[in-house]
This record gives C-alpha cells, sequence and structure tokens, in this order.
C-alpha cells in the first residue's frame, strides 16, 4: 500500500488529556489519559481499522481527527482535494468548515443519530443546504440519487426514520455522510447495533461505496471479525496508545504484541470444534487516569518481565510495514487465528 | 419432540428438568396483537446448556422472562406448559416434584420460593440489575436470607464466599462497596455471585456478556462454565452472537419472530444445519479466519417489526428456498429431520 504520494491523512502525536477536576474550586487533580501520543497514516482508497476494547481512546482517537473535541497535543495532515496538505490545528474556522465537507462520520446508533422530526430528504438534503446548494428541485435530485445508492427507494423521501428499521436507517446516516463527496469517512461502530442478519448487508455497502467513491475508511470497532472483513491495515489500541499496526493478514495470522494475541484469542469463534484454549487475561483494562508504570499491559501480560514494569516499550518496526510497542516482540512467537 | 441434550454414557438416563410445550406469550397492543413466543418447545436437563439464539424480536428473551414468570404487561402467557422439576426435599438430585410454571400465580407463595432460589437469571446491563444506593453485599445478603433461614452473619459469610468463588479479588472489602465502584467485569461477577447464592438449579442467561469487552467476556464465559461443572445446574443461555453459542452451548434452539425455527445439538447447527435462516445466518457473519476484504453473503431484506408479522412461515420473504403458494400459506411446524435434530421448514415436510 505504500505510494510516493503524501498519505491522504497523517496524524503524529495525537494527545488527549480530560482533566480531572475536584471540589468547590474545581481544581485540575489529575488527567485522564484517553489519548496519549497516537500516529498513523491512511492512504487514499484504504481502510484503516482501528481496534481495542472500551475506554481505549478509539472514539476519542477519531473525534479528535474529526476536530468534533479539540486534542491536547499532537498534528492532523490531511491531504486537500487540491493537493495540498494542511495541517488542521492551524486552521482558521472558515477553512476549517470548508474542510469538514472532506471528511464526515457514521454513527453507531442509528436510532438516535438521526432527528426524528426530519425527513429522509430533510436529514440527506441538510448537509447539502449548509454548503451551498440552495435550490430545493436541485437538492431532491440529489438525494434521490443517493438514496438509490445506499439501497433505499427515493420515493420514501418525505418519510420520517422511525419508519424504517435499524439497517436501514444505518443506510439513511450513509446517504447524508456522503451527501458531499466526503474524501475521508470516519465510521465509529457502524455495524454493531444492527441485527447479525443485517451486518453483513451494510458491511457490503461500505465495501461498494469505497470502491465507487473512491474512498478512505478510519473504521472503528471492537468487533474483530468486523474489522478483520474491511480493513487494508489495522491498529490495535490499549489505555490511549497504539501497541501495534501491521496489514490485516499479517496482523491476524501473526501477532507480535501478546496483547493482540490475547484479543484475537478471545473471540468466540462461531464453530464448537475450534473451541480451544484461549488465553484468558487476568485482571482488568488499565485506568487511564493513573495507568500503571512501564508497558500498560504488563499488569496483565502472561509474558511480562522485570523491564516491562520500568520502561516504556519503543514504537518500532519489527519488519516492512509492521510495528508494534513491546520490549520482547523479537523474541516471543505469538499465536495467530490461522 | 427433540430431547435437550445428549446423555452422557456414566450416568443412568437423568430426568428432565425444564420441559416447555407449546407455550404461546402474547402482547395486545393498540396496534394489534404481538405473538412474541408463538408456540415454543424444548427440553433441558441438568449440567446441559441449551442456546437460545436469534435477532431482536425473536422472543428470546420473552421466553426467559415467561419461564420465570415475570412477562411485562400487558404480556401474559395465553396457552402452554412450564414443566419444572423441583429439587428433592432432601437435597437430592433426583425424585423432586413437578411442577407446572404456567399454571402457578406469578406472585404466589410458590412462584416466589421458585423464582431466585431454584431458577436464577443474570441479565445483560449489569450497571442497572443492581441498586445504586445499597452495597453489593447487602444485596446478596438480602437474597440469601429470603431464601434461606441464616442469620445475617451467616449471610454475610456466605456472600464474601461466594464472591471469593466467583473470583471478586479480596470480597471482604468489595462486599460493603456499592455497585457503581465496580467495574463491569466485577459487577458481572457479582451478578452471577447473587445469582448463584442460593444454588439454583437452573439458570437462565439473558445476553450475560454482551455489555462486556471480548477479554472480560472470556473470564465471565470461562468462569460459568467453571461454576456448571463445579454444580451440575443446567444453563439456559439466551444470546444473538453465534460465536458465544458455539463456545458454550451442548445444545442449540435457533428463534425467529416468536418461533423456533431449529433445534439441535451444538455441533449439528454449526456443521449440518437444515433451516434456510440458520443456513443464511451462518453465512452472513465475519468471521475472523476468514481473508480480509472477502464480500460476504448477507440475508435480503430485515427482520420484519412484530406488528407486520407474514402470514405462514415467517421467515417466507427473507427466503432464499421460499416455495410460492405454500411457504407464504402455511405455517411449518417443528419435526424430526434426524437424530435430536428438528426442523420447521417446508422443505423437510
Amino acid at each position: 500500500m505504500s505510494t510516493l504520494r503524501e498519505p491522504l491523512l497523517r496524524v503524529a502525536g495525537l494527545q488527549k488529556l480530560f482533566p480531572i477536576r475536584k471540589g468547590f474550586l474545581k481544581r485540575t487533580v489529575g488527567y485522564v489519559r484517553a489519548v496519549d501520543g497516537v500516529g498513523f497514516h491512511i492512504d487514499e482508497g484504504e481502510t484503516l481499522g482501528l481496534v481495542g476494547e472500551s475506554g481505549c481512546g478509539k472514539t476519542t482517537t477519531a473525534r479528535c481527527i474529526l476536530r468534533a473535541i479539540e486534542p491536547t497535543a499532537g498534528e492532523i495532515f490531511m491531504r486537500v482535494s487540491g493537493g495540498s496538505v494542511v495541517e488542521m490545528g492551524r486552521l482558521r474556522r472558515a477553512e476549517l468548515r470548508a474542510l469538514r465537507r472532506e471528511m464526515q462520520m457514521i454513527f453507531q446508533d442509528p436510532f438516535t443519530s438521526l432527528n426524528p422530526r426530519m425527513t429522509l430528504l430533510d436529514l440527506v438534503g441538510e448537509p447539502l443546504l449548509v454548503h451551498g446548494m440552495k435550490s430545493r428541485r436541485e437538492r431532491e435530485d440529489r438525494v434521490a440519487d443517493l438514496l438509490r445508492r445506499v439501497g433505499l427507494r427515493p420515493e420514501y423521501m418525505r418519510r420520517f426514520p422511525h419508519a424504517f428499521s435499524g439497517g436501514e436507517r444505518q443506510r439513511i446516516g450513509i446517504a447524508r455522510a456522503l451527501a458531499l463527496h466526503p474524501r475521508l469517512v470516519v465510521a465509529d461502530e457502524p455495524v454493531s447495533a444492527l441485527d447479525v442478519s443485517v451486518q453483513a448487508q451494510i458491511l457490503n455497502l461500505l465495501f461498494d461505496l469505497q470502491a465507487d467513491f473512491r474512498l478512505t475508511y478510519l473504521f472503528v470497532a471492537h468487533d474483530l471479525s468486523v474489522v478483520r472483513y474491511i480493513s487494508n491495515r489495522v491498529a490495535v489500541m490499549y489505555v490511549g496508545r497504539i501497541v501495534e499496526l501491521a496489514e490485516t493478514d499479517e496482523i491476524f495470522n501473526a501477532p507480535k504484541h501478546p496483547y493482540t494475541a490475547a484479543l484475537l484469542s478471545a473471540v468466540p469463534e462461531p464453530d464448537p470444534r475450534t473451541r480451544s484454549r484461549r488465553i484468558v487475561l487476568q485482571g482488568e483494562v488499565a485506568n487511564p487516569a493513573s495507568p500503571p508504570p512501564g508497558c500498560y499491559f504488563h499488569p496483565r501480560c502472561p509474558h511480562a518481565i522485570e523491564v516491562c514494569r520500568t520502561q516504556a516499550p519503543a514504537w518500532q518496526e519489527i519488519s516492512r510495514g509492521h510495528f508494534v510497542s513491546c520490549h520482547r516482540a523479537y523474541e516471543l512467537h505469538l499465536a495467530g487465528v490461522d | 419432540m427433540v430431547d435437550g441434550v445428549r446423555e452422557p454414557e456414566m450416568s443412568p438416563p437423568r430426568e428432565v428438568l425444564l420441559s416447555v410445550r407449546n407455550l404461546k406469550t402474547y402482547f395486545p397492543q393498540d396496534e394489534g396483537l404481538v405473538r412474541a413466543v408463538d408456540g415454543v418447545s424444548f427440553d433441558l436437563y441438568p449440567g446441559a446448556t441449551l442456546g437460545i439464539v436469534g435477532e431482536s424480536g425473536c422472543g428470546k428473551s420473552v421466553t426467559a422472562r415467561s419461564i420465570l414468570r415475570i412477562v411485562d404487561r400487558p404480556g401474559r402467557i395465553v396457552e402452554g406448559e412450564i414443566q419444572f422439576r423441583r429439587p428433592a426435599a432432601d437435597g437430592g438430585t433426583g425424585g423432586g416434584q413437578v411442577v407446572d410454571l404456567a399454571k402457578l400465580a406469578p406472585n404466589g407463595p410458590e412462584m416466589r420460593t421458585i423464582r431466585g432460589a431454584e431458577i436464577a437469571l443474570i441479565f445483560q446491563e449489569p450497571m442497572s440489575s443492581f441498586s445504586p444506593v445499597h452495597t453489593v453485599g447487602n444485596q446478596i445478603i438480602e437474597a440469601i436470607r429470603l431464601h434461606q433461614p441464616v442469620s445475617r452473619r451467616q449471610a454475610r459469610d456466605k456472600t464474601i464466599e461466594i464472591l471469593r468463588r466467583v473470583g471478586v479479588s479480596s470480597p471482604e472489602q468489595r462486599v460493603d462497596q456499592l455497585s457503581n465502584q465496580l467495574s463491569g467485569g466485577l459487577r458481572q461477577r457479582a451478578m452471577i455471585a447473587m445469582a448463584l447464592s442460593c444454588q439454583p438449579t437452573l439458570l437462565i442467561a439473558d445476553e450475560p456478556t454482551t455489555a462486556l469487552d471480548v477479554t472480560t467476556q472470556t473470564q465471565i464465559l470461562e468462569l460459568m462454565r467453571q461454576l456448571q461443572q463445579e454444580d451440575g445446574m443446567a444453563i439456559m443461555l439466551i444470546t444473538h452472537d453465534l460465536g458465544v453459542v458455539a463456545e458454550m452451548a451442548t445444545d442449540v434452539a435457533v428463534m425467529y419472530l416468536g418461533r423456533m425455527v431449529e433445534q439441535a445439538p451444538v455441533d449439528a447447527i454449526f456443521h449440518a444445519p437444515r433451516h434456510p435462516y440458520t443456513r443464511a445466518l451462518l453465512r452472513s457473519i465475519p468471521r475472523i479466519r476468514s481473508r480480509s476484504r472477502e464480500r460476504l453473503t448477507p440475508i435480503a431484506g430485515s427482520v420484519p417489526h412484530p406488528y407486520d408479522r407474514p402470514t405462514g412461515c415467517p421467515f417466507h420473504p427473507r427466503c432464499a428456498d421460499f416455495m410460492a403458494g405454500t411457504c407464504d400459506r402455511l405455517a411449518p411446524s417443528l419435526r424430526p429431520v434426524g437424530d435430536q435434530h428438528a426442523v420447521s421448514c417446508f422443505l423437510y415436510e
């Protein structure tokens, strides 16, 4: 996937700290290190899967990229349609707003993310109106087009979202996200609220739309099977940091970080014949307000040695395009899923 | 009717613990009658785990609530039997008295001794299942004292012991904490502790790990399996996650819109499924072992709204093997197609 061109999105040293305030004077007594030094890039037309357990900072990372929340530190470079690269933190409001056309979000819950008082025409047409498409006729044509593209009938345009099932509502959300021809789409758990039999429809749709519109996806999810299906590359997060990043088949077949291996082995497979001995991790995810010293994963790691308790591991490229931060990455032989 | 479990070779044939026959639980609504559970039958044996799988609206949770007689109004059981074998008075394994739970008054004395003590329930949401203003310990102590003639002191010791057994570290301190002071995994352990505090013979687990992270899920499933081996209770595991079912169940029942469409031992469900819905469902799910970026085979359409239940076989509008004139007019019934394997589909009639 390497190209000579600048990637569409490049994130460096991203950090988001949430202050913990206490007492009458609301003094800051500490910080939740939700995202703590995250860096990666996404090439145009590629899907990067961002996985991790709840509280690992994957959603906060996505929101910082969209500037839905302000990062505490770090840089986010986006290659805009003209070809030039801009750093989002340096943009003025108007410039940021123009850039927002190019990056859109698909949300997890199709039941709460659509305004129940708006028709499909209003919901999907709203971004068009906001970005200057004043003619109603033109908007209707464009909305009809978009609805058709996501597998809904344009005749439904005057209906309200409550008349639709979860899968159909997710299609509406996707149509709305695509209205302005975005180049980067951030999808935050887009299928986890859907029925099992409907998930495949939405995943296939995301796949087709990517090919048709040359979309670039940042796909945030906790379900590793879904991530394997959709992603070109996968980044695994643990307590605010990326611990491993590699091409999808590489990370699933030959994980180098013990956390990735444990995560993979924990996924229950829909096959009773593969019931195997799972890596049962002890304890729970570290608290991002007071992470342990050294490697954040060491209290739960079955392979931890002395150095893991005191020193944070470095981020290293162990083979071409395969990054990991583990002191023992070169010596451990961890099992993947195949 | 198929049996809920393969008989183990070692012991003489055991007596069925729970036998549900043609259960129907309906909800009359202004918009029409919702047939949430519409003729469900199954058997469950001691030590077995029956996985009940289905998507939203299939009636899996209402089935569980019907057994416990805690169906929300205006829903009620309109037909069917729920034969439950109560433990023998001497505490022995066999020979208890069989009662039809469907005939008992939901809040009568007999149902109240059974519910929580002989049949226990754990839910999906451990956050909302504990009172936020009482300590976790006090809530378990209350449950124990409700069903057992022990002193407060003894109940507290018992609570600490059972919290330790479900893997809660330093239970002497945890017992005095509020539920919001515990993490999701610990809260689920505390709920399991409460459920097991009276040694139930049947544990109903309704999506017990859905709200948990995958590494915590592994811990909780492992714990349930270990406790079952020690206590020999039967588990009715309700879930939408086919992976969790494959991991835990000895037998599986697949539900769709209030009906049981297929029932079989776990290996047959995953390796020789017969019903078009089961087959399509297994084909449609992304798998961790698949190659990346390979197209999935989805099921067309979506689960119909319960008010718009299709005529005939409820799955026919989405079925690849739909036979016009039959599937849309007549309702198939559950018929045996093999050893302990039953399917409700006209392809097999």
